[in-house]
């Protein structure tokens, strides 16, 4: 237990505190130079009849639900791809992880000028072979796809994971495979896939809880618009607490936030048992 | 098995050691040796205006946080102003801090809540009153009443901003208005004139509609006009949030109740007309209307900027990029005067304030005077791109002769009429949140004018009533 | 062809069919990926006016590196670059050493305190940043630590969530016979950990360092609020300076942006060779 030391440490000092401030908080209004003031409830009983808390849950599981299932794919496919030593794969495994290099806020910008309705190069380049484009971050129908598209752009991250996870498993096992007459789809299906199912689970576990808190491109791009079609949860709790001078209000999300992404975590633990394949008996 | 425990402990405690070894290293920022000296080449160290001066031993040293919000451009001028400023004051030891734009809003609020604010802060108009009214800031009524400082050449409005309950709790430093920049090789092209001094509204409307062409070089009168072809737009925007004032006043339509402008009143029969003026212009194609690019600053996307729009409404700050790159053969006109005869613009402006946890208040109200003497402002702000000094007097330092724009006197003639952006009382950001997309909808047609002006008053009782 | 054996793929090229098909589908997918990159570049190299003319402007006529020059010199970015490779370093290091090692414990044993130790690292990772970062401050100001490196980086060496979970992952992927066949020959937790665990995972190792040290070099939140004076500033913080409140320098954003890159795009390509090489030597017979 003692290799756990500098977690609990750090949980303790560090984490606990400032978790626990703000689930205090969250039952009160503070301005930030008063003392805060106790509220009950009360935020809790405004939050079920806030509509904004609603569709920014809405926008949360629209944008986590497609790109998380999406991006591990699209991430699994590539890896799959590149782990071979053609000419050529550790550039592409560069090119692809390239975005993952570019910080929030830049890059943003530059999807920003990408996607812009009437200046952009997306809308240009489609004139030019005659299509006429939608109006992309100006269009509620098409702000959230975009989004979208920059997240999955950025999976070069989750994409290294799985070649990690792949060059990790034991040659041994295919060898075996091999002596068993399984050919290379045999030997992906019943070696490789199992073998990953590890990675795979962390990646969808917190593939999940990172795209429950996007914030960056929501906040830069559109700031929550058109008609609040890319208002995220996280999104709405940084109004409330930094913008809005509710900070109580924010904190009040932010707890619903959290048992929400918990709740899902766990039920992906649980269902973790059925498909999740550790070769380390130790484990149990 | 005790012993590779043990061993275990053994890491866990070198690791321990190492991680308070950089704790100490790292050391505490306050006292004046250089924490991380050891790993940070002082080669590097370009900025060796930030190195503190050798403070004089007869008087106490007092150290001074300033903190600012700045451009590279900003930050270089305005560094060159404060080694004035320590020559003249050995014994100040002033702490330039700088806080990105972004990041502004988190860096000042983390800072008041936990009572860590700078001596000095400068403070974005539209952010200072609510900060001042949860006495994030302290009240400067005893210093600014001292004849000396004369609070009287400052321009009202951008006091306004500052002012709570009859004190100040902030000095402008900078003012910035809102100007009508008109492409002047377009109005050639189309063979009109420039608008005059006295023009009106109705002009506005005729040169936008007469400005816009569609890709066969029909302006938006022709019968044949296609609006879905614009390739140049007659002007770049129309009012998209509860800030716009200044696109209803010259109407005599007037969407504040009261002067707080926490009662609003965009459903007066007034406003809702001039609105449809706007939106009518925006619906005929002779006004582009994307107000998520607006979103996204410095994103290219603003039509004047980009040579596709014939008039922009843009700030001040607009005359110094553009005679940066010299592209554009451009001028600027003071905002047209509308049907009840008066003419409108906002005013942004920044101002200096002193943390209510500041120990040392009085040295602070010392630099601030400093900061907005007639010769700080002269030297270090009086250019374009950079605002205008707040200090009437010196104001007109920012004219320059041989520069563009050709129209330079509007700026000041506008300083005499702009306002600054209302409200800005606890909750306008939440408004304005909330509201923007309404605007949008009534602009693009989507949402009838009369249900959208509806929908914002009620959201404004909503979010004013509960914050007051 | 470098005599190094490929894990789960045959060394074989395939069918000339097959070979062409991967490399077209491979090639117009970095096609796709690369095209913003090219307009940060186009950006970079254009001359001022240039950056907002309509239509955009896709091949740059005159190009120039007046921009890198100007965008190098407006702020002390030498100085960034250094401080940020050491706020790097300290962060990287730190995560690596103590997440491997909680993520070792995790994995190892269980237990009911490893589950509920398991939740908190989740739970921790759950927390928008938005929500603690003031009483984080209200503590690290009240240590005096405000504008110091420690606030940013003391809590990496504590275990970061995300890279705990990662090393746990991988860890319980090792198939337990080697743990069996290390402690048979009298091993401690200890040598489990440096002799079984890590050579087997070196390549999550790489992966994680790559990937933190990413997570520390564009990080903008902690150095945003820990950090006030310019000779403190990290690169992050210095790109974030050109877009003010009136105004954005974007012509000198982009090139300082790419040049941000530079670094951690060598060390990524210098990575992904060690990811790919990620043998096991010391158990391999």
């Amino acid at each position: 237990m003692l290799f756990s030391l500098p977690w609990i440490l750090g949980f303790v000092l560090l984490h606990a505190g400032p978790m626990l401030m703000a689930f205090a908080l969250s039952f009160t209004d503070w301005v930030f130079a008063s003392t805060p003031e106790w509220r009950g409830g009360a935020h809790y009983r405004t939050l079920i009849s806030d509509e904004l808390f609603w569709t920014a849950l809405r926008n949360s599981a629209y944008y986590a639900g497609v790109t998380v299932p999406l991006g591990v794919l699209i991430a699994l496919g590539l890896a799959l791809l590149l782990n071979r030593d053609w000419p050529g794969m550790g550039m592409f495994r560069t090119i692809f992880f390239m975005p993952a290099l570019v910080s929030g806020v830049s890059i943003a910008m530059v999807w920003g000028w990408l996607f812009n309705p009437r200046f952009g190069a997306v809308n240009s380049a489609l004139d030019k072979i005659g299509l006429d484009g939608p109006g992309w971050l100006g269009d509620p129908r098409w702000a959230m796809p975009v989004l979208i598209s920059l997240g999955l752009w950025s999976i070069g991250g989750t994409m290294l994971i799985y070649l990690a996870g792949l060059q990790s498993i034991p040659q041994e096992l295919y060898d075996a495979a091999k002596l068993d007459g399984a050919g290379r789809w045999a030997a992906t299906r019943h070696v490789t896939l199992p073998m990953i199912s590890s990675v795979t689970f962390f990646l969808l576990v917190v593939g999940m809880i990172s795209a429950l808190q996007l914030f960056t491109p929501a906040y830069v791009l559109t700031d929550g618009g058109p008609e609040n079609a890319t208002l995220t949860l996280p999104l709405y709790i940084y109004q409330n607490a930094f913008a809005f001078q509710k900070f109580g209000y924010g904190a009040t999300i932010t707890v619903v936030l959290i048992m929400l992404t918990m709740a899902i975590t766990l039920a992906q633990l649980a269902l973790a048992r059925r498909w999740v394949f550790y070769a380390g008996l130790g484990a149990r | 098995m005790g012993n590779s425990l043990l061993r275990a402990g053994r890491v866990l405690a070198a690791l321990m050691i190492f991680a308070v070894l950089i704790a100490a290293c790292g050391g505490d920022s306050s006292d004046d040796e250089e924490p991380t000296a050891t790993s940070e080449p002082e080669a590097a160290a370009a900025t060796a205006t930030e190195s503190e001066p050798e403070p004089t031993e007869a008087e106490e040293t007092i150290t001074l946080r300033l903190g600012v919000s700045m451009t590279p451009a900003e930050l270089e001028t305005f560094e060159a102003g404060l080694e004035d400023i320590r020559s003249r004051h050995p014994n100040w030891d002033i702490q330039l801090e700088q806080t990105p734009q972004d990041g502004v809003v988190e860096k000042t609020n983390t800072q008041i809540a936990s009572g860590d604010l700078p001596d000095v802060v400068h403070v974005q108009g539209l952010f200072a009153q609510p900060w001042i009214r949860q006495g994030a800031f302290a009240s400067l009524a005893d210093y600014t009443s001292d004849p000396e400082f004369n609070v009287d050449d400052f321009y009202d409005a951008a006091l306004g901003q500052f002012q709570w309950e009859d004190a100040l709790y902030g000095v402008p430093n900078i003012v910035a208005p809102d100007l009508l920049f008109l492409n002047l090789d377009m109005f050639e092209a189309a063979g009109v004139e420039p608008p005059a001094a006295d023009w009106t509204m109705d002009d506005l409307e005729t040169l936008a509609y007469e400005l816009t062409l569609d890709s066969d070089g029909r302006n938006a009168n022709d019968p044949d006009f296609d609006p879905d072809s614009v390739v140049q737009w007659g002007l770049s925007v129309t009012p998209n949030n509860i800030w716009t004032r200044h696109y209803l006043l010259p109407f005599g339509a007037d969407p504040c109740a009261n002067d707080d402008c926490t009662d609003l009143q965009f459903s007066s029969p007034e406003v809702q007309e001039a609105l449809t003026f706007w939106a009518d212009l925006a619906q005929a194609g002779v006004a582009p209307y994307d107000p998520y690019t607006g979103n996204q600053t410095g994103v290219p996307g603003e039509g004047f900027q980009a040579g596709i729009a014939a008039m922009g409404i843009n700030g001040f700050f607009l005359v110094g990029v553009l005679n940066a790159t010299g592209e554009l053969n451009y001028d600027v006109a003071e905002f047209p005067t509308g049907p009840a005869g008066v003419k409108a613009s906002p005013l942004s402006t920044n101002g200096w304030a002193i943390a209510e946890t500041s120990e040392q208040k009085d040295a602070a109200w010392e630099l601030i005077e400093e900061l907005t003497s007639e010769e700080f402002l002269t030297q270090h702000w009086a250019e374009p791109g950079h605002g205008v000094p707040a200090r009437e007097s010196v104001a007109p330092e920012v004219l320059q002769e041989e520069a563009a724009p050709a129209n330079q006197q509007a700026i000041l003639d506008t300083l005499e009429y702009a306002e600054v952006f209302v409200p800005s009382a606890a909750g306008a950001f939440e408004v304005f949140g909330r509201t923007s997309d309404i605007f949008v909808a009534m602009m693009r047609g989507d949402t009838p004018i009369a249900d959208g002006t509806e929908e914002i008053d009620s959201i404004g009782d909503e979010v004013f009533g509960a914050s007051q | 062809m470098s005599g190094i054996q490929l894990r789960g793929v045959s060394r074989r090229l395939g069918s000339w069919p097959g070979r062409i098909l991967v490399y077209t589908m491979l090639l117009a997918l970095a096609a796709l990926f690369l095209l913003p990159f090219y307009w940060m570049l186009a950006t970079a190299l254009k001359p001022q006016q240039l950056v907002y003319s309509f239509p955009p402007d896709w091949l740059a006529g005159d190009l120039t590196l007046a921009n890198f020059r100007e965008g190098w010199t407006a702020l002390p970015f030498g100085r960034f670059f250094i401080n940020t490779a050491y706020v790097t370093m300290l962060t990287v290091a730190g995560t690596v050493l103590s997440s491997s090692l909680v993520g070792f414990g995790l994995a190892r044993y269980g237990g009911r305190l490893a589950n509920l130790l398991f939740v908190t690292v989740l739970l921790t990772m759950m927390v928008p940043p938005a929500a603690t970062l003031i009483p984080r401050f209200v503590i690290f100001s009240r240590l005096g630590w405000t504008n110091s490196y420690l606030p940013i980086v003391l809590p990496y060496w504590f275990g970061v969530p995300f890279f705990i979970f990662l090393f746990r992952q991988f860890f319980r992927a090792i198939p337990q016979e080697y743990f069996d066949a290390a402690e048979l020959d009298g091993a401690s937790p200890l040598d489990l950990y440096f002799r079984v665990a890590v050579p087997l995972s070196r390549p999550a190792f790489v992966a994680a360092a790559l990937f933190s040290t990413l997570i520390a070099w564009n990080d903008f939140l902690d150095p945003l609020v820990y950090l006030s004076t310019l000779d403190k500033f990290t690169i992050q913080l210095g790109l974030s300076s050109f877009r003010g409140q009136f105004i954005a320098e974007l012509h000198l954003m982009m090139p300082m942006a790419l040049l941000a890159m530079l670094p951690v795009l060598l060390l990524v390509a210098l990575g992904q060779r060690w990811i790919a090489r990620g043998l096991a030597p010391d158990l391999e017979k």
